[in-house]
């Protein structure tokens, strides 16, 4: 418990999301479009870059820090950190591609393995301006995220097709999680005498973040 | 083709007759006299078809029946079946995280309740010299070592947590399942000292049988060195119920060899009672009492493989297991036995005398346990009328006659009757201490034995539970009660301890002669008992393995042309690692793996459209390669970057050149020369191998290389990028980023190690790319820019190089023999599995409509893996 206060008092304005995916779909050119306005069209594989940008949620700033990650497997040695410090996902496949669709599942189960509690996570569909290339339709998409109680979104990196919109909605989904912990944790809290003089330090913190 | 394969057919029948005939007649001739004509007879009996060797086999038993002197053969045919089934058994082990393991200081207050008084005083001296004295601080900094059979390993250290999150996998292989344990053992690492234990967990691995994937939090128990845990050795003779006889019971009879490390425990206190009962002097009985009273007590209970109980016994005394063990008839298949051991315990130690008797029997059994010591017959008289007496008292418990009397039946009695016997005169001793104290000559005492069961016999008439004796023996409750009798004063003071339970599976009790096990007792989980959690995900898998011939058609089918069932099976499984790594050993094996990839790599190359993506997904074609690269390209990877990566290790300096994460005092110009020195030695130590890399590999580059320039002549970057996409990202790369994952390093980078790396591999991973860092990815990295451009020729020079092939390239180096059996048998795993998916993926309309040629090799797929199929089952049985 005080690993958490101590986390809180120090990044109660700051989160870290990851963006995961197989190799190819758009990972980093999502980021750079959100991160920077601009379509990167040259293709390089990643291995592993932390991206910054404050946003306003809720009316307050936070600072997001996005984790790209690497989709090859063969990467997979790190992958296991990435979703231990993690707080908040988006999965991304092409819709030009049915296998970086049917691995969604394959990351998925990692992210439950790692996380003993619930975390959100956002499915998203790039490439969706290549719609005569398309392999995989919305609705099998918007099907698969229902049945593992994600949100769904189809973007377009080159466009800018719901892009804000994607990480604007996992941010929220981070920031109410982090409410009802605290909310939770004070409750405990207020029960054991030992900690009163944790309680305003937690009652500031409560106010700055709700 | 059907011909062709009902010849297939007729040859692998051909085969598994001829093998059991040769390895049946060598049984024969070396176990059995059995005159040469009648080999010749069995001979002319067998036929060419797998109905008729079950008709052989059948006629085998039932020439059993009728002849005594044909059981051997019998015998001889299971054992015949067992030796040819061969497993592969394999454990995967992943370990996520522990929880509420206990701090330090909390640990030595345990060691002082236990009363280790030295190790305290050690720690002590070891705090006082610790270069932590002023901070009088004391964390905890765990890991878990993984321990099965003769493999060890552990996860790497982390600091000062007790919830540490290691998430790391080990691989195990299973010689013995049936008696191998999986220990793993959460340690706290000590700089100035020895690894303290901190939890311990044991999972024996016939709990995993079914072999199904688990992923749980274990409770961790209290450390204790393996040489320290109750044991005990268990001599067998099991029978179970026949099959085809319902009404023909079965037996288990079980005998006490050993114990080990079993507290106060006395293995034969008997020549005190035998010196007892021929006459010694007062003060020896008073001692025989004091033995009896420290002695282990064993319930026992067997379970039915419907779940019913069906022998429940509790309270028999140790030197009865010992000498002359328990014999039961069993009515039902029964599934495992469980023994428990437990003891009476002094309440205080006020008196001085027992504890001298304590300690002085100790050397005395050790003694006769070394020299084998054989219990004595008791004399035929009193054998005769304890067993009337026990006849008389319990008739119920009376075996029943068999239909046909044997000499095999009473050789089965007579053990019976001795337990009988010899409980019944163990449990009279405590009641003949007071009439014998003024008994001075020989001839009394046999007297007074037999005035006493005639006694107990009378008393067992009136029918007063109280002080029948004999009941005790068998009922625990009961022999408590007995404690409290005024006969037994000495058991007032007394409470019962219990030492460990312990479970022995039916299906690792050999069936055909007597054997032996050793026992592990462990103690029972108590809420007092909390040394935190670990959670573990754990994969057992065990493989039948067959003869290679059986597998032959498959592996025919899987090297046809076109690879029609390899790209099929590639599109549906969900494991394609485990697929990619079988169909690679494979292929490798037959030598025909060069094919195997050029195919593969062609066909991803030809179905992407877009040349900027070539191999960038996950797929069978870059899991293929990136296997292959693993499977005879380690040494290469060792030579190349091994020394390197050491020196890294070892290194002090930063690398950090985010300004972000800079640590005070840091210098950015500074950092960066750091990182700019080790990028240049990594990249020449990679581009000056290019002669060391193993040929095969070379020639998968050249084939890749060669079909991208054929579909993209004018495409300038694709050809290197293509090549770069599997020698830097899936192959350099990952070994710079997690060397041990790649034997490099036995262990994990810390922190700043890590930090380098990734910064040392990114930059690495550009200039393979052909790619500057530009303005909108991570700003930071533009200081390596220059690098990167001034080396941009070499890097094509070295790629260009590397997918040529001269003539006096070295072979590659397998990291371990392949079986290709046991590869077979894992993608017949995997194709069973598969089946319903592929015959979707068949008729699915979805994709392109299939051929008629890869219709036909479906159905022969089909129809291999039903003869797999009956193979396998056969086998099993």
């Amino acid at each position: 418990m005080s690993a958490f206060i101590y986390n809180n008092s120090n990044n109660n304005n700051s989160m870290r999301l990851c963006v995961m995916g197989d190799g190819g779909v758009g990972k980093t050119s999502i980021t750079i479009q959100f991160i920077s306005n601009h379509f990167v069209n040259c293709y390089d594989p990643t291995i592993e870059d932390l991206y910054r940008k404050q946003c306003l949620i809720d009316d307050q700033v936070y600072m997001l820090d996005i984790l790209d990650t690497a989709g090859q497997d063969e990467l997979n040695a790190i992958r296991n950190h990435w979703i231990k410090s993690c707080e908040g996902f988006i999965l991304v496949y092409s819709v030009t591609s049915r296998s970086s669709f049917d691995q969604i599942q394959s990351f998925l189960d990692q992210i439950k393995f790692l996380k003993s509690e619930k975390v959100p996570i956002i499915m998203i569909a790039n490439k969706s301006d290549l719609d005569d290339e398309r392999q995989v339709t919305y609705q099998e998409g918007e099907n698969f995220a229902n049945r593992f109680g994600m949100s769904f979104m189809e973007v377009s990196a080159k466009y800018k097709l719901n892009i804000d919109e994607v990480f604007n909605q996992i941010a929220q989904h981070c920031v109410k999680r982090r409410c009802d912990h605290i909310y939770i944790n004070k409750s405990i809290r207020n029960k054991n005498s030992i900690f009163k003089k944790f309680n305003q330090k937690l009652n500031n913190t409560f106010h700055s973040i709700c | 083709m059907m011909e062709s394969l009902t010849v297939n057919e007729n040859t692998i029948n051909e085969f598994e007759i001829k093998n059991d005939i040769i390895i049946e007649q060598q049984q024969i001739q070396s176990k059995t006299s059995i005159p040469l004509l009648n080999i010749k007879d069995g001979n002319t009996t067998t036929t060419n078809t797998i109905n008729e060797i079950n008709n052989n086999n059948n006629n085998i038993e039932t020439s059993t029946m009728s002849r005594k002197s044909l059981m051997t053969p019998s015998a001889t045919y299971e054992s015949l079946i067992r030796q040819q089934k061969t497993k592969d058994c394999n454990l995967t082990v992943k370990v996520f995280e522990a929880r509420n393991l206990i701090e330090a200081r909390l640990r030595k207050r345990e060691m002082v309740k236990n009363g280790k008084s030295f190790k305290r005083a050690q720690n002590l001296l070891t705090e006082i010299s610790s270069p932590n004295l002023m901070t009088f601080s004391d964390t905890t900094d765990p890991y878990c070592t993984v321990q099965l059979e003769k493999q060890k390993q552990r996860t790497r250290t982390i600091p000062k947590k007790l919830n540490p999150f290691w998430c790391e996998e080990f691989q195990l292989e299973i010689s013995d399942p049936a008696s191998a344990k999986l220990v793993l053992s959460v340690m706290d690492e000590k700089k100035y000292s020895n690894d303290e234990h901190i939890g311990k967990l044991v999972i024996p691995i016939n709990t995993l049988k079914d072999q199904k994937e688990r992923e749980l939090w274990f409770p961790l128990t209290q450390p204790q060195s393996s040489k320290k845990v109750p044991q005990i050795q268990i001599l067998f003779n099991f029978k179970p119920i026949s099959l085809t006889d319902p009404s023909q019971p079965g037996h288990i009879q079980w005998k006490v060899l050993f114990g080990r490390n079993l507290s106060h425990s006395l293995a034969t206190p008997l020549p005190s009672m035998s010196a007892a009962s021929m006459g010694g002097s007062t003060s020896t009985e008073n001692i025989s009492n004091v033995y009896t009273n420290t002695t282990p007590f064993i319930n026992w209970s067997v379970r039915s493989k419907k779940g019913d109980i069906v022998i429940d016994e509790e309270g028999i005394a140790w030197q009865d297991a010992l000498t002359n063990g328990i014999t039961r008839e069993l009515k039902d298949s029964i599934e495992c036995i469980t023994f428990t051991l437990w003891r009476y315990e002094p309440k205080t130690f006020s008196d001085d005398g027992d504890i001298s008797g304590l300690k002085s029997p100790r050397g005395t059994n050790s003694s006769a346990s070394g020299s084998g010591f054989i219990p004595s017959t008791p004399p035929p008289s009193s054998h005769q009328k304890s067993n009337d007496t026990t006849a008389t008292t319990t008739p119920s418990s009376t075996p029943s006659t068999p239909i046909s009397p044997s000499s095999q039946s009473n050789n089965i009695k007579t053990p019976d009757s001795k337990t009988r016997s010899s409980s019944n005169a163990s449990t009279n001793t405590p009641q003949t201490t007071p009439k014998s104290t003024g008994t001075s000559g020989g001839p009394a005492p046999p007297e007074t034995i037999n005035l006493s069961s005639s006694i107990n016999s009378t008393s067992s008439l009136i029918s007063n539970g109280s002080i029948n004796v004999i009941d005790s023996s068998n009922n625990l409750h009961h022999h408590h009660n007995n404690g409290t009798n005024i006969m037994n004063p000495l058991k007032d003071g007394y409470e019962q301890y219990f030492i460990g339970q312990g479970i022995v599976l039916a299906s690792h009790i050999d069936i055909e002669k007597p054997n032996d096990q050793w026992l592990c007792l462990y103690p029972k989980q108590t809420l007092d008992n909390k040394f935190g959690d670990i959670r573990l995900k754990l994969k057992y898998s065990e493989e039948v393995v067959l003869p290679l011939q059986s597998y032959q058609p498959l592996l025919e089918l899987l090297q046809q042309e076109n690879l029609y069932t390899i790209t099929l099976l590639g599109k549906v499984t969900k494991h394609r690692e485990s697929v990619s790594n079988n169909l690679i050993r494979v292929f490798e094996k037959t030598g025909k793996c060069l094919y195997l990839l050029k195919s593969l790599t062609d066909h991803e190359i030809d179905s992407t459209n877009n040349p900027d993506i070539i191999f960038r997904g996950n797929s069978l074609a870059t899991k293929s390669v990136d296997l292959f690269m693993k499977l005879i390209g380690i040494p290469y990877l060792s030579q190349t970057i091994g020394p390197l990566i050491k020196k890294i290790y070892s290194s002090k300096k930063s690398c950090e050149i985010d300004p972000t994460k800079l640590e005070k005092g840091e210098d950015i110009k500074k950092n960066c020369k750091n990182l700019l020195s080790w990028v240049k030695k990594m990249t020449t130590a990679i581009l000056s191998s290019v002669n060391n890399c193993p040929g095969p590999l070379r020639e998968v580059f050249k084939s890749i290389q060669d079909k991208v320039v054929q579909r993209y002549p004018k495409d300038e970057i694709t050809r290197y990028t293509a090549v770069s996409g599997f020698i830097f990202l899936r192959f350099f790369c990952p070994a710079i980023l997690a060397p041990k994952l790649f034997d490099l390093m036995p262990d994990h980078p810390g922190i700043k190690t890590t930090r380098s790396l990734i910064l040392i591999a990114k930059t690495l991973q550009n200039l393979a790319n052909q790619v500057e860092f530009g303005e909108y990815k991570e700003d930071f990295m533009k200081d390596m820019n220059r690098f990167v451009i001034d080396n941009m020729e070499n890097m094509k020079s070295f790629i260009n190089t590397l997918s040529t092939v001269p003539a006096d390239c070295p072979p590659g180096a397998l990291q371990s023999p392949i079986i290709l059996e046991k590869e077979l048998a894992c993608l017949y795993r995997h194709l069973i599995k598969q089946r319903q998916d592929m015959a979707e993926e068949m008729e699915s309309t979805e994709s392109e409509p299939k051929t008629q040629q890869e219709k036909d090799s479906f159905g022969k797929l089909i129809k291999i893996l039903n003869s797999l199929d009956e193979d396998v089952q056969l086998a099993s049985n």
